[in-house]
């Protein structure tokens, strides 16, 4: 197939809305398509895998991160709370 | 504590991935690919004249200040690039395979060698021509060596220490992940995770009401029923982002996109995404092209009868060319891998349909 014929194809598929079709003849037709266009289409499936593998994974840890941070900064505020508490108790008791 | 831990670990990671050296301006030139996406740079930055003057091979006695200025910025973005590629390896990109059909055929049918050299190239461009695309996949590949060098596991594991220590749990988690319809599940344990990232929210703010001195001064005037409705109200805090945390350890890919889409939800506001659906008005027809060129010839190649071949076909590549920029600065900063392919596309079409600008 030419390049004209190959994006006419996979317009066709755009056009009926057929994504999975449209992925699927990317993906069989790479190596008809010029080498710039199938270095271009292949990085571009790459790029997709990895945000796919990767989406959840920083965050998730960044959550841990602050979490167990804050969980100790609301500790440190718990002491001081306790050691006012402490403090009215010995001013009632005087 | 866990914080000392994890951050020690990331920057051991960090020096054991120290960047080579920056080239020489000599070494850049003297590279045929380096030497083109340098005079990519120029032009990024504005200096086009330059850029083709460093094309052409045709440099000035003064250009060599100016181009040692923007070396160092190129030889930066060429030693992140040289990170980025050093975990591009076939074996890396096999394993990005896995769980993606439509790659893993890409990739049986290039090969992992060659698409693994294929990708080092496109990073090195990117990196120069698409600074903010470089950017996001330079942080998920270097996530992706973190989580398997298990520093993320090491957080997780004593995370998990942690609440185990301190007795927290989330029995709402585990309830939403047993259901056993998808789109159910999801609901659910979208509500719990809504539900704690409230309280987490609420948590942060009432630790950060002030310094420690204004804080402890403040419960020093406290009488005694104030402190114990704080405590009870700080106790409310903690089980809020512990029920948050409890969340997190071992949580399975469900969870972990969930959690990722409420931590960026109105903070990270990028262009929005081009989907699949939008394609359907955005891909153009051959023929469009073919009016333009037909326009084109009209308006700005009136002695097109009389060109030589050679002519014509130069005449033809700066059509291509600037059809071509438009094109990309149409979808600047469009987000999302079907922008991605719909401009590869659209490159291809207006290339292949060649024989038809005559």
């Amino acid at each position: 197939m030419t390049a004209t014929e190959l994006y006419n194809q996979f317009k066709a598929f755009v056009d009926a809305g057929d994504e999975k079709g449209a992925r699927a003849f990317l993906a069989e037709h790479i190596n008809e398509f010029p080498e710039d266009i199938r270095d271009n289409i292949a990085f571009a499936f790459f790029e997709e895998a990895v945000q796919n593998d990767t989406e959840g994974i920083v965050e998730n840890a960044q959550i841990q991160q602050e979490g167990a941070h804050l969980l100790e900064e609301l500790d440190k505020v718990e002491a001081m709370l306790e050691d006012a508490k402490k403090a009215t108790e010995i001013k009632d008791t005087m | 504590m866990i914080l000392e831990d994890y951050k020690k670990k990331i920057e051991d990671a960090e020096d054991a991935t120290k960047p080579a050296p920056q080239p020489t301006l000599k070494e850049v030139l003297a590279n045929k690919d380096k030497s083109v996406l340098f005079g990519d740079l120029l032009k990024r930055e504005g200096d086009t004249d330059l850029a083709e003057r460093v094309a052409k091979g045709e440099l000035k006695e003064d250009d060599i200040a100016a181009l040692e200025e923007k070396r160092g910025m190129f030889g930066k973005a060429m030693q992140e690039a040289e990170v980025v590629k050093s975990l591009t390896t076939p074996e890396a990109v096999k394993d990005f395979a896995r769980n993606n059909p439509e790659f893993e055929k890409i990739l049986n049918l290039v090969g992992p060698e060659s698409a693994s050299k294929i990708f080092q190239k496109k990073i090195e461009e990117i990196s120069i021509n698409d600074p903010d695309r470089f950017m996001d996949l330079s942080n998920r590949m270097k996530a992706m060596q973190s989580f398997k060098n298990g520093q993320f596991a090491d957080l997780n594991n004593e995370v998990r220490d942690l609440c185990l220590k301190r007795g927290i749990g989330e029995k709402r988690y585990a309830a939403a992940l047993a259901i056993e319809d998808p789109r159910e599940r999801m609901k659910a344990i979208h509500k719990v995770v809504t539900e704690n990232w409230s309280g987490w929210k609420k948590a942060a703010d009432f630790f950060t009401l002030g310094s420690w001195s204004r804080k402890r001064a403040r419960f020093m005037e406290m009488k005694k029923d104030d402190i114990d409705a704080t405590l009870v109200q700080l106790r409310l805090h903690q089980n809020n982002v512990g029920a948050m945390l409890a969340g997190t350890v071992d949580g399975n890919e469900e969870m972990r996109k969930m959690f990722a889409a409420e931590l960026t939800a109105g903070k990270i506001k990028g262009e929005p995404k081009l989907s699949f659906k939008d394609m359907k008005q955005e891909l153009e027809s051959p023929e469009n092209y073919t009016d333009l060129w037909t326009k084109h010839k009209k308006d700005k190649l009136k002695n097109w009868d009389t060109l030589s071949d050679d002519n014509k076909q130069k005449a033809v590549d700066k059509f291509i060319g600037e059809a071509i920029q438009k094109l990309l600065q149409k979808y600047k900063g469009k987000e999302g891998s079907w922008a991605q392919l719909m401009k590869i596309m659209m490159m291809a079409m207006i290339k292949g349909n060649r024989n038809k600008y005559n």
